[in-house]
């Protein structure tokens, strides 16, 4: 086996044929050839020395070829309908959790490094049933605010927005009740008892059921509202989806879009957090916890079907009514 | 589709160049022609872009038998990389009269 040719057929199976033979194949034919005369000419530091210049500039023209490949994909990628609200809600989404996170590790006492960077991870997993529907809504609102989407755009982004359901899920049923204890116990560097928010959906459920068989209404009824809270947030992110496609075929603007496509989300937060510092005794009736944990789920489709109502009434208009109004 | 204006940047220019003045060169002999002008990791590259262009050609020479190795790639001007260093040269004098000298 000559030098460079198990580089070369591992650049064969990732890169083209053009590749292959404009820019991998000069390059290992280069590393041969000097390697060759190197070996002619004798002394193994001039050997070495062809060899490792060659496989020095065989990485070089890698690097460029994946900075190319990158290029071109990304380009790809955002041309298409449906990748573009993905990764501009991909970049929100970063954001959004970049700040979720970075606030509460400002108030924390002076920690050090390796310490600050776990408290960091495990603040992730209680950030993504927020950043999931807001990345969505801001994703979808500024790449699609000009365009009107088509069906299949808008079938896969609703798709995207129920898988991103089943993540929220995954977050709200282990991982955050897991994280939020493990950053409990680091920061108090003991074991500490767990609370509400830290248990899991089923002993939520069942800390409720019992509280109101011993008469603990309230408490009771602080445990059925987090436990249908926890469900209404996994719901959130296809009904933001929803909510902003049906914003965007108002076509009223950029600004417009901007202010009806917040506020309305801004709102539907602010109500789930006032409803699970709610402390009454009524919400020890699961059916009325239920209802109230679900309410802005069934406002906010509510509201999108009037708004894709509106553009496809708009859609059948004919010509001739136009003229007439 | 509107049509391209050919561009030449420098680094396509002295491949031109010393495409021109040796007629045909491998890419390790353009490195060492250049004096250190152009890397012997990006040269490809260049080179593979003013293929597409059409500024220049290349064909397979295959390795003489008791070296063995895969065949090395020759690059050789064509008229049209000919007319587009000309014209280029000619631009370059008038603009910029520093140049010519």
């Amino acid at each position: 086996m000559r030098p460079g040719d198990r580089l070369r057929r591992l650049a064969g199976r990732l890169c083209s044929r053009p590749t292959m033979d404009r820019l991998i194949d000069p390059v290992i034919a280069d590393i041969q050839f000097e390697y060759e005369r190197a070996v002619r000419l004798g002394g193994t530091l001039r050997v070495q020395c062809a060899l490792w210049t060659g496989y020095l500039a065989f990485w070089k023209v890698a690097a460029l070829c994946l900075i190319a490949w990158m290029g071109r994909t990304a380009r790809a990628a955002t041309s298409s309908s449906v990748a573009r609200p993905v990764i501009y809600a991909g970049a929100a989404m970063c954001l959004l959790t970049g700040v979720l996170v970075a606030e509460p590790l400002q108030h924390l006492p002076r920690l050090d490094y390796g310490s600050r960077l776990w408290l960091a991870v495990l603040l992730l997993p209680q950030s993504l049933p927020l950043t999931l529907p807001f990345g969505f809504l801001v994703g979808i609102l500024s790449a699609l605010q000009s365009r009107t989407p088509g069906m299949r755009v808008r079938g896969a982004i609703v798709g995207i927005g129920l898988g991103a359901s089943l993540v929220s899920w995954l977050a709200v049923a282990w991982l955050i009740p897991a994280a939020n204890q493990a950053f409990r116990e680091t920061v108090a560097r003991r074991v500490v008892a767990r609370g509400m928010a830290e248990v899991s959906m089923g002993s939520l459920r069942q800390q409720a059921v019992e509280m109101r068989g011993q008469g603990r209404n309230v408490q009771a009824g602080e445990h059925f509202i987090a436990y249908h809270l926890r469900w209404a947030f996994v719901g959130t992110p296809p009904v933001f989806a929803i909510f902003a496609l049906g914003v965007v075929a108002l076509r009223v603007g950029r600004a417009a879009t901007a202010g009806i496509g917040l506020i309305g989300p801004v709102l539907y937060t602010t109500y789930l957090f006032e409803l699970s510092n709610a402390e009454v005794a009524i919400l020890s009736d699961e059916r009325i916890a239920l209802t109230l944990a679900w309410l802005p789920n069934v406002a906010m489709i509510l509201m999108s079907v009037a708004f894709l109502t509106a553009e496809r009434s708009e859609h059948d208009q004919q010509p001739s009514d136009l003229l007439i109004s | 589709m509107k049509p391209r204006v050919p561009t030449l940047p420098p680094k396509e220019r002295l491949i031109l160049e010393l495409l021109i003045r040796e007629r045909q060169l491998y890419g390790l002999q353009l490195v060492a022609a250049s004096g250190k002008r152009l890397k012997r990791g990006t040269v490809y590259v260049t080179l593979g872009r003013m293929e597409e262009k059409g500024y220049i050609v290349s064909r397979l020479q295959a390795a003489p038998p008791d070296a063995g190795g895969l065949p090395r790639r020759m690059y050789e001007a064509t008229a049209f990389g000919r007319r587009v260093l000309d014209v280029w040269t000619q631009v370059a004098e008038r603009l910029v009269p520093e140049f010519a000298r």
